[in-house]
Order: C-alpha cells, then sequence, then structure tokens
C-alpha cells in the first residue's frame, strides 16, 4: 500500500505514454494513424482510393482519418437536426398508414475522449439515434459530422472504410455474436472487411484485441456458446476495438449482464477508453450507470432530446421535470435512505402520435402544479441554453426544483394511475 | 497534445493511471492486485468458463445432440443401410429387363416369399421381387434425393433474393410462387410427365424440383427477413463486411435448421411421388424397376391375391419416408442453438 | 461430499425446528432444507442446494443473486409448478399456514395456489393468456377460488382493476392483453394475484422488464396493496436497489445456496459475507467515479463443475487454503439474526477476519478517492 501511496497521480494530459516496443513484441497497430499493417492491396493505394472519393474533405487533411488533428475537448462528432422516422405499413396494400417518430430532431456534440452518454425509456429512440449516428440506420433528415466527414453524404463504399473509426457495441451478448463463427472469425472479418487479407497478421491483431479485453489470446477457435455472458460483452468490444476506432456508440454494454459482470465490463471500457485515446457514445436506460461513467448526458424522451448538460450538473441541479422524475425513480440500495418517490402518472405515450406542444405533457408533474398552464400543449418549448452547457426543453425549467418535487410527491402519495385517458 | 494513444499491442503496465486505479481497487476489496492492468482485466474476465472447455463446432455439437435421438439415429441406420443396397446391390445382382429367369413357367399370381426368394416371385414373368426391390432402390432414392437437393437450391437461391434484396424483385418472386402453388400440382407433374417426361429418369427429376422449391422459397425469404434482422448481422454491417458475405457467412449458416428440415419432407414427398407418378403409368419408364413401377405393376394383379408383390416395396417406401421424416427431426433439434447439449 | 455438507446444513440451518414439526403461529412460510435438482443431458444441476428461510405474516423478504444463482427455482419449488421430471425435489421441506405442503397432493396444492399463495413474473406477457380478455381471467380466477357467479366475479375483476390504479377499469375488462403496455399488464397481472387475497404473495423480478418510472409505480404500487392487505410478500429480485425499498429481511443467493441472511440494514450495510460484500461494492456510483469499480472477478461457476469447498473461492479476495477444501455452513454472524456462509466467521479464520472487515469497513471513505 506504502509504494502505491507514492505513486504519483499524473494527469492524461501531461504523461506521455512512453510505449516499449521490443523488438518481438506484437506489432503496434497505431504506427501511422488509420494505416492497417499487413494489407494486401498496398497502403498508399488505398489512401489514394479514400482521397479520391472523399471529395468533400479538405486536402490538407490525412483523409484516412477524419479524426485527426482533433484534441481532446474539442467535437469529434457532431449531430444536427437528426431525424429518423420510420414508415408503418398497413391494410391489405401494404400502404403507410402512420409513422414512427423514432428520432425527431436531436443536436448535439461529442467531444474527444469523452463519454456522452443518452438516457431515456424504453422506445425513446436511442438505440435508432446511435445507429442512425453510424449510418447502419439512413437517417430522414439532418447530418452527422465526425471530424471534417459528413457521415449522411458518405458513399457506401467510403461508409464502408469509415467502419474502421467508428464502431458500435451491442446490447444483446447473446445476440450479437454469430452463434456459427468461430471467435476467431467474429473479430477477423472486419480486418478483412478493412483490406487485412494476409492470414498471420489477422490472427495477430485479433489476438490482441482478446488480450485487451482480459481473454486469453488461444480463445480464438471458441465458438460463442462456450462463453459467459460477460465473456461474450467482452468479445463484441474486442470486435470494436480490433479496428483501432476513434469512436465507439456503446448501446447498452451492460444491461444484459449480471451486477457483478456489469462493473467488469464498466471498468473494462474505461480502461479502454483511457489506453486507446477513445471516445464514447454511451447509451444506457440505467442512471447510476450513466452518473458513473459520463461526461456530459442527454436526456431523452420520445425521440427528442429533453436536457443535455454535464454529468455532475445534470445530477446535481436537473432542469427539467422528466429527468427529475427519472432521478427520483432510481432504487436506492441503502436501505437507511428511503425517499419519498416523485412518480409519473402514466405511460410514455406512443411515438407514432407524440403528444402536441411539449411532448412531455401528458406525464408532467411540475405542469400539473402549475395549474395546467396551456403553452405546455400549444407551443414546443425549444432545447434553451439556461447557462453554458446545460440545457433543457421546458417553458418553465426555470423553475424546476428539488424542493418543489418533493412538494409534488408529498400531496400524491396514493396508488399512481397507469394512465391518462385523453 | 503530449498524450499518445496506445496501440492494441502496447503492454499497459507502464501507465501510472491503471496503478493509480489499482490501488482504488486493492482498497476496497482488501487485497493486494497486480499491478498490470492488462492482468488485473484478465483475471476479472475470469480464467475460464467450465462449461465446455472441449470446443466443439457447430457440427461436433450437433453431432453430439443427434446421437441422443433415438429415432433420428434408427432413421440415420434405415437410410444409410437403403443407401449402400441401392450402391451396391444392382451390382452384385443385377436386373435386366431381357432376362426372364424361368420362361417357361408361368403362374399368374406369382409365389409367396420361400427361402430362395425371401420377398416372392411376380406374377406373369415371375421375377424375384427381392432383386427388383435392390434395383429399384438406386433409382427411387436418385429420384428422391436429387430431386430435393435441386428444388432446396433452386428455392434457396429464389428466397435468398427476395428476402436479402426485397423491394419489386421480392414481390416478383413471391407472385411467381403464389401462381406456382396455385396450379394444381399433381395434374400438371402428370401432364408435365407426359410430355417431357418420356419415363427418362433425369427428366423427372427435374419436373419434380421444379414443383418443390415454393415452400423453400418463402421459408428462406422469410428467414432472411429475420435473419436480417438479428444484432449479429448488423454488427458485420457495422464493421464493414460485405453482402456477400454477410449472406454467406451469416445468414445462410442461421438458416441451414429449418431448411434442412423441409428438406427433409421433400424427399419424403417426391419418392411418393414418385410411386404415383409411376403407378399412373406416367413414371419412369417401366423397363426400369423402381418401387413405384414394381408398386404399379403389383397392383394390377392385386385380385389375385399375392400381397407380397406390392407389400415389399410398399415397406421399403414407407420405411424411406419414416426415416427420411426422423433424421429430419433429429436435425431439426440438434441444429437448434436453443437446446444445449 | 456434498451429502454430508447438506446434511450438516439442515441441522445448522433449521436446528430450531427439527423437521417434520410446525413452525410458530407467527411463521407464514418456512423452507427447510429445500434441494431442487434438474437432471438433464450433461448432468445434474443442483439448482437449489439446501436453502432454508422463512417468511412471517405479513412480512417481507426478499431473494436477491445473480442469474441462475436459483431464485426462481425455489419460488416455483415452492408453488409446486416445476416440471418433474426434469427436475427432482431431493429434500426439504416447505410448511406454509402450518401445512406441510411438499407432500400435498394436487388437487389441494391447485386450491393453495391462487387462494393463499398467489405468484407474480418478470414477463407478464407470457403468463397472461392471449386469447382471453383481462376480465375474463381475473374474474375466471376469482370465480374458480371464491365460488361466487360469472357477474360477481367481473365485478369483482373491475374492482381489482381499478385498485392497481387503472383507470376507466370497466373498459379495460374488456381488452385483450396484447392491447395493453408492459407496465398496464404487469398491473393486471397483480390485479390477478391479488383479486383471492392471498396470505403470500411471490413476485419474480416483478419490475425487471418495465422502464425506470414504470418500475417506480409498480414497486409504489406493490408496496401501497401489501400494507393495506397484509399479504406477505416474497420479492425476488437481482437489484439491490429494489430489495432495499421493498423488504424487511434479505436473503442472498448463490450457486443454489444461501450465502447471507438477515434485515435488509444489516445485509445492506453490513454485509458478512464475501459476496455480498463484493455485490455491493461492485455498484456503480458518482462516489466511484474517475477510478475502477472494485467488481468481483470471475465468473459464475459452471452448474455442472461448481468447486469444491466454498463455491465461492475461485472469485473470493480473501481466498486462503482451506476455502478449497471445507464448505463452509451459514452461521449466525454477529449475534441480532445475521447470517453468513464463509469460513472467515468459523475458528479457522479468526486470524484473518479482522483485516477483512477492517479494510471493508474503511473501503466506504477511501473508494471516494477517485473522483
Ligand atoms: N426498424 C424499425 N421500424 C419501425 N419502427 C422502429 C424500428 N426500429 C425502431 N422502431 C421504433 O422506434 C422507436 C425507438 O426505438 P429504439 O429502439 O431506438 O428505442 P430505445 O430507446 O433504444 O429503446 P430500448 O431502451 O427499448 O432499447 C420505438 O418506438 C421502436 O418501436
Ligand atoms: N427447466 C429446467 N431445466 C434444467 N435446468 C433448469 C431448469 N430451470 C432452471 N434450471 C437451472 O437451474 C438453475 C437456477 O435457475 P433459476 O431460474 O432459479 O435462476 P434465477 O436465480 O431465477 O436466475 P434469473 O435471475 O436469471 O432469473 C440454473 O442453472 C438453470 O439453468
Ligand atoms: S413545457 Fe410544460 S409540460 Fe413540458 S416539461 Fe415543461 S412544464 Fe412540463
Ligand atoms: S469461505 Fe473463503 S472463499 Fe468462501 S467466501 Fe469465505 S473467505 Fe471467501
Ligand atoms: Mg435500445
Ligand atoms: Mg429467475
Amino acid at each position: 500500500m506504502t509504494d502505491q501511496a507514492t505513486t504519483p497521480t499524473p494527469d492524461t494530459d501531461e504523461t506521455p505514454v512512453a510505449a516499449p516496443t521490443p523488438a518481438d513484441a506484437p506489432t503496434p497497430i497505431r504506427a501511422t494513424p488509420g494505416v492497417l499493417e499487413g494489407e494486401e492491396p498496398s497502403v498508399e493505394a488505398l489512401e489514394r482510393d479514400w482521397q479520391r472519393d472523399g471529395g468533400e474533405v479538405p486536402s490538407e487533411e490525412p483523409l484516412a482519418d477524419p479524426a485527426h488533428g482533433i484534441v481532446e475537448g474539442e467535437a469529434l462528432l457532431r449531430v444536427s437536426g437528426l431525424k429518423k422516422h420510420f414508415p408503418v405499413y398497413g391494410g391489405l396494400l401494404r400502404r403507410q398508414v402512420a409513422t414512427v417518430y423514432a428520432v425527431d430532431g436531436v443536436d448535439f456534440e461529442v467531444r474527444k475522449g469523452d463519454v456522452f452518454s443518452l438516457v431515456g425509456e424504453s422506445g425513446c429512440g436511442k438505440t435508432t439515434l446511435g445507429r442512425t449516428v453510424l449510418r447502419l440506420v439512413e437517417p430522414t433528415a439532418g447530418t452527422v459530422h465526425f471530424g471534417a466527414l459528413d457521415v449522411t453524404r458518405l458513399k457506401s463504399s467510403e461508409l464502408r472504410r469509415l467502419r474502421s473509426k467508428m464502431q458500435i457495441v451491442f446490447q444483446d451478448p447473446f445476440g450479437s455474436l454469430n452463434p456459427r463463427m468461430p471467435v476467431s472469425d467474429i473479430i477477423g472479418e472486419g480486418l478483412i472487411a478493412q483490406g487485412l487479407t494476409d492470414r498471420k497478421a489477422r490472427d495477430r491483431r485479433v489476438g490482441d484485441a482478446l488480450e485487451a479485453v482480459g481473454l486469453r489470446r488461444d480463445y480464438t477457435r471458441r465458438y460463442p456458446h462456450e462463453f459467459s455472458g460477460g465473456q461474450r460483452q467482452r468479445i463484441g468490444v474486442a470486435r470494436a476495438l480490433a479496428l483501432e476506432p476513434d469512436f465507439i456508440v456503446l448501446d447498452e454494454p451492460v444491461s444484459a449482464l449480471d451486477v457483478s459482470i456489469q462493473s467488469q465490463v464498466l471498468n473494462l471500457l474505461l480502461d479502454l477508453r483511457k489506453d486507446f485515446d477513445l471516445t464514447y457514445l454511451f447509451i444506457s436506460h440505467n442512471l447510476s450507470v450513466i452518473e458513473y461513467v459520463s461526461d456530459r448526458v442527454g436526456v431523452m424522451y420520445l425521440g427528442q432530446i429533453v436536457e443535455l448538460a454535464s454529468s455532475e450538473e445534470l445530477y446535481r441541479s436537473p432542469r427539467h421535470p422528466y429527468t427529475l422524475a427519472l432521478l427520483s425513480a432510481i432504487p436506492d440500495p441503502d436501505p437507511r435512505r428511503r425517499h419519498k418517490r416523485l412518480v409519473l402518472k402514466g405511460d410514455v405515450p406512443s411515438p407514432v402520435n407524440p403528444p402536441a406542444g411539449c411532448h412531455f405533457h401528458t406525464r408532467c408533474w411540475l405542469r400539473e402544479q402549475l395549474g395546467n398552464p396551456e403553452q405546455c400543449v400549444s407551443a414546443e418549448p425549444d432545447l434553451r441554453e439556461l447557462m453554458p452547457g446545460h440545457k433543457a426543453k421546458c417553458h418553465f425549467a426555470e423553475q424546476v426544483s428539488g424542493a418543489k418535487a418533493a412538494e409534488f410527491a408529498a400531496e400524491h402519495s396514493t396508488v399512481v394511475p397507469a394512465v391518462v385517458d385523453a | 497534445m503530449a498524450h499518445e494513444a496506445k496501440s492494441l499491442s502496447t503492454p499497459t503496465g507502464s501507465a501510472p493511471i491503471d496503478v493509480e486505479a489499482d490501488a482504488i481497487q486493492a482498497i476496497g476489496m482488501g487485497i493486494a492486485q497486480p499491478d498490470d492492468a492488462t492482468a488485473l482485466r484478465r483475471e476479472e474476465a475470469g480464467a475460464d468458463y467450465e462449461v465446455a472447455l472441449e470446443s466443439l463446432n457447430q457440427w461436433q455439437l450437433a453431432w453430439r445432440k443427434f446421437r441422443h435421438h433415438r429415432l433420428a439415429l434408427m432413421g440415420l441406420g434405415i437410410l444409410a443401410s437403403f443407401f449402400i443396397i441401392a450402391l451396391v446391390g444392382p451390382i452384385v445382382w443385377p436386373f435386366d429387363f431381357n432376362t426372364i429367369p424361368q420362361p417357361d413357367v408361368i403362374v399368374y399370381q406369382g409365389r409367396p416369399p420361400s427361402l430362395v426368394h425371401p420377398f416372392g416371385e411376380t406374377g406373369g414373368l415371375q421375377r424375384d421381387v427381392l432383386n427388383l426391390v435392390i434395383n429399384g432402390a438406386r433409382t427411387s432414392l436418385f429420384i428422391g434425393f436429387s430431386s430435393m437437393a435441386l428444388g432446396v437450391l433452386i428455392g434457396t437461391i429464389v428466397g435468398s433474393l427476395a428476402g436479402f434484396i426485397g423491394g419489386v424483385l421480392d414481390n416478383v418472386l413471391m407472385r411467381t410462387v403464389d401462381v406456382f402453388l396455385s396450379i394444381p400440382l399433381l395434374f400438371l407433374i402428370l401432364v408435365a410427365s407426359r410430355f417431357f417426361g418420356n419415363g427418362n429418369v433425369m427428366l423427372i427429376v427435374m419436373i419434380f424440383a421444379f414443383f418443390s422449391w415454393m415452400g423453400i422459397a418463402r421459408l428462406v425469404r422469410s428467414l432472411f427477413l429475420s435473419i436480417r434482422e438479428r444484432e449479429f448481422v448488423e454488427a458485420a454491417r457495422a464493421v464493414g463486411v460485405r453482402d456477400r458475405r454477410i449472406i454467406f457467412r451469416h445468414i445462410l449458416p442461421n438458416a441451414i435448421s429449418p431448411i434442412v428440415v423441409s428438406a427433409s419432407l421433400i424427399v419424403a414427398a417426391n419418392i411418393i411421388s414418385e410411386a404415383f407418378v409411376s403407378f399412373l403409368g406416367f413414371g419412369v419408364n417401366p423397363i426400369y424397376p423402381t418401387w413405384g413401377n414394381i408398386l404399379s405393376n403389383a397392383l394390377t394383379f392385386i385380385p389375385l391375391g399375392n400381397w407380397w408383390w406390392p407389400f415389399f416395396p410398399g415397406l421399403m417406401i414407407i420405411l424411406t419416408v419414416l426415416a427420411v421424416n426422423f433424421v429430419g427431426d433429429g436435425l431439426r433439434d440438434a441444429l437448434d442453438p436453443r437446446t444445449r447439449a | 461430499m456434498t451429502a454430508e455438507a447438506t446434511v450438516a446444513e439442515i441441522s445448522v440451518t433449521i436446528g430450531e425446528r427439527p423437521a417434520g414439526t410446525a413452525p410458530g403461529e407467527d411463521i407464514l412460510l418456512d423452507v427447510r432444507g429445500l434441494q431442487t435438482h434438474f437432471h438433464v443431458m450433461d448432468g445434474t444441476v443442483r439448482a437449489v442446494d439446501g436453502v432454508s428461510f422463512s417468511v412471517p405474516r405479513g412480512g417481507t423478504v426478499g431473494l436477491v443473486g445473480e442469474s441462475a444463482c436459483g431464485k426462481s427455482v425455489t419460488a416455483l419449488t415452492i408453488m409446486r409448478l416445476l416440471d418433474i421430471p426434469p427436475a427432482e425435489i431431493v429434500g426439504g421441506e416447505v410448511w406454509f399456514d402450518g401445512r406441510e405442503i411438499l407432500a400435498l397432493p394436487e388437487e389441494e396444492m391447485r386450491h393453495l395456489r391462487g387462494n393463499d399463495i398467489a405468484m407474480i413474473f418478470q414477463e407478464p406477457l407470457t403468463s397472461l393468456n392471449p386469447v382471453l380478455t383481462v376480465g375474463d381471467q381475473i374474474s375466471e380466477q376469482v370465480r374458480l377460488h371464491l365460488k361466487v357467479d360469472k357477474k360477481e366475479g367481473l365485478g369483482r375483476a373491475i374492482e381489482s382493476l381499478r385498485t392497481v390504479g387503472i383507470p376507466n377499469p370497466e373498459q379495460r375488462v374488456k381488452q385483450y392483453p396484447h392491447e395493453m403496455s408492459g407496465g398496464m399488464r404487469q398491473r393486471v397481472m397483480i390485479a390477478m394475484a391479488l383479486s383471492c387475497e392471498p396470505k403470500l404473495l411471490i413476485a419474480d423480478e416483478p419490475t425487471t422488464a418495465l422502464d425506470v418510472t414504470i418500475q417506480a409505480q409498480i414497486l409504489e404500487l406493490l408496496k401501497a396493496v401489501q400494507e393495506r392487505t397484509k399479504s406477505a410478500l416474497m420479492l425476488i429480485t437481482h437489484d439491490l436497489g429494489v430489495v432495499a425499498e421493498m423488504v424487511d429481511e434479505i436473503v442472498v443467493m448463490y450457486a443454489g445456496q444461501i450465502v447471507e441472511q438477515g434485515t435488509a440494514e444489516q445485509v445492506l450495510t453490513r454485509p458478512m459475507d464475501p459476496y455480498t460484500m463484493g455485490l455491493i461494492e461492485s455498484l456503480p456510483s458518482v462516489k466511484k467515479r474517475g477510478g475502477r469499480l472494485s467488481a468481483i472477478k470471475g465468473v459464475v461457476p459452471s452448474p455442472f463443475n461448481l468447486p469444491p469447498g466454498c463455491r465461492f473461492a475461485p472469485r473470493c479476495p480473501y481466498v486462503w487454503d482451506a476455502c478449497r477444501t471445507t464448505s463452509p455452513e451459514l452461521i449466525p454472524v454477529g449475534g441480532h439474526g445475521q447470517r453468513a456462509r464463509c469460513l472467515l466467521h468459523t475458528p479457522a479464520g479468526a486470524p484473518r477476519r479482522a483485516a477483512v472487515f477492517d479494510t471493508a469497513a474503511s473501503s466506504g471513505t477511501t473508494a471516494g478517492h477517485g473522483a
């Protein structure tokens, strides 16, 4: 314990990590940014391709890496006006009968090196947003800038190459690994797709990735069903990591895991962020996890961000009635702190028919407390900046406070009705 | 900016940050932790998951489960022996239409099973039923299995295209399937056999195949639609895998078990159809024995009470159909990843 | 080895109440040395392996533990809802309301289920009949158990939907389960469970499939209803936050065995078993920001290959030689009814004890340094 005490506590920015690379050590992959070692079509050729295809990229940028030159704290990802509407077909002729407003006009920025989190209830559009950002789902409107590149305007060949920079880890450790493929192929196929056809080099990278997530190198011949849930999730992380991305969307990476395994995987993800200089878009519905990992948080409700703030700010002084209710709903594992809950009425309305005006007005406790002002129904509030870096989408955000919420909770202590019938 | 990102393979022990993190960990759990973050990570991950130390691939696992399915094993045994008979039998004991065993004796109803002729003798030309059955096996099994293979191939291609590409192509292909399904099948087979068949085995195979792909096409299409939405396919897409590989490495392998099961049903159906078509006189040229031909010849003699003549080829057909169904059943269980052996 | 361990276990845990005799009047449910095994292709899963606990009348007990530790199987064994085979109730007794119910004829058991013991499940959609309206389902249950006519059954159904906070119950009784949201279906399940005023309500992960705001609604509802009807509650969950809010007593399970039991406050604030300690410490919280969480290393052992000795030994930070050979028993710790299954609390572990519990006690403050 004593020598731990003497260890300096370094600041990430100040400590260049001198990476000793002995001659026989596995090949470092980051030798040149974005260049894969052992590629079959020559590196130069690929880079030329990239330059030819990516017409919008300023020519002085090294085109193989759109994130190059962005330093910690600058925006790596800028999402603006992003919308994704799914058509709903019905009837005999399968005509479009309705629209799901899954993501409905979202703006945010993720700074390099940050963990930006999205939190919200089921169906509020977190997953859709995360996938639209990577263009695994085509957006209906809006833009996503990754560094200097507009992801929404890339051709499919360019997009495929960009995949090595932007990755995703899925929620379900069982569903996201092909049960019919050995681990070597699961992790290695991304490398093949990115042009690393040399078998030996690929195996080495797969082994490195496995090692980085705490699994043994020789697991490569095994199949997913031979692993526990937590280990499978590590394989999912290794698959993303093998491509050496700058940015990873983590879609509920620990929600399907046991409590004791959750913390292992969270540790892993945060370690990897430091080690490989990653930026995360972290999606979760678990507010305790979000509080632990995030730098900034966006709270989503019915396809929109209703509050956006730094993690400390959001948890210390939430400015949207919905955020407050969410925070109040977290069960506290300390039995000595039994608090009076602020319980919301009813269910989340369907994203097919979001309520008029403020989407939250059907469940809003503040509106009820204020005597149901008409404004909430007639006008949609803006996502306003209340303080630098803290935005909320509520007409009465200034009046939101813990005291008011407690007052409301105290008045409404009986069984909460399930729905508000319109 | 001084901080250099490490490459995947750089030893991580040199990062002082992790040592500090370890200190917290060590205090938390009251134990000394290794000062190497990678080692710590590995320790957290758990050295091994003991469930399956032996590494079994999909087929080994399937075999392990298949072995426990008694009926399926029996079916497999029956099929295997029939195949051996079909391959070896005609060589050892060939059938020649022009060789008539006992040209001078004509017993109209044939002779019942005896030690010399365990399956009995046919009426008319006194042919040995066992010999006929053995020689018929080759053609019958060939027709059943190869028409299935061809049908499954067509169905899989059509279904994959419809399910993967979707849109207009999907509509066109699926309407074609509907049209094929709405045609009275048996009638068409009869007409087609009449006009194109001429008793030629290959043509019969093609005709059967041509009318047995629709079910598979629909099945494969729906499998494609559902597997395409599975997360691992999305994950493959997210690392930049191309469509072709997604189809062949991700979707098809996961669609295999329902396809195998319905394929087994098609085999059974086509063996029966062959018998039926032959019985109606539109099948394989009657100078070559098939189980269907033997049966159809026998049935004209049925009023004479010579049960052994239709019984044995009939039994073969029933056994084959049952065996194929059992094997299909076993395969379905064995290939289902949800059931663990 | 296991056979011995189990015999010893039973005599320890139910020492006061010898097998075959009814528990005191105040005890509604008394589970003693329960052992449920599954015989599957790879071998035998000892899903529940010598579990003993009791639920007082009107009391609340929480069963917590990781996935596959045997929580649901315990509940299903009590309800006698397991398929036998593959399941086999190898040993133990379950006393409910003064009667041993494992040996009860199926006919009487059916009467007990729904009348005196009701259960709600994690995914309400699978336990509601999709082709019957919710009104029909509730009233059928009511009529079966209370012997009332059709009209009164429906009246009761409407009433019970109203008590669980479903507005317009007169309309809602005509709806089918798939026409309702997850939260509403769970309310229907609760309404159904409570329609016959059971003495014991077993809730198996009632909120795990629900959103956090809906979870809050359902928990509040369960609390209110339980207080009003004075029925006892056995709550199964893996969420320590939920048990902390809902129950007085906690039973922690690991790999088929109880590893710790005590009041909620004891178990959650002064855990005495290394597994419980690890579980609580691994919860993410803002205090631990910037540092690593103290995760429990490794994975849950395979049910076919349980470690000899203490089942937690491969993952335990305090493990020593004795743990790998001796199976610890669930023994009283601290003298206030708390029990833990750990050799640290035996004379053999005495020398190590101080070190472990002193560090653990201070970890609450030290972990905050990370921020
Ligand atoms: N392919 C699709 N077609 C139609 N609707 C869709 C599709 N994908 C998602 N949706 C709808 O869009 C809405 C948002 O879904 P999404 O999966 O993004 O929610 P989420 O916030 O991730 O929820 P969860 O917490 O349950 O994962 C939902 O109402 C969902 O039903
Ligand atoms: N029908 C069954 N056949 C075989 N094994 C079973 C069966 N039901 C349960 N098991 C096994 O019994 C063990 C305990 O399962 P149980 O369902 O009680 O876990 P649990 O604690 O409820 O977990 P969870 O939190 O995932 O619901 C597991 O190993 C499980 O695989
Ligand atoms: S705008 Fe009105 S309804 Fe919307 S959150 Fe604010 S107070 Fe509530
Ligand atoms: S008996 Fe040993 S291994 Fe088991 S919990 Fe106690 S200290 Fe850990
Ligand atoms: Mg989601
Ligand atoms: Mg369970």
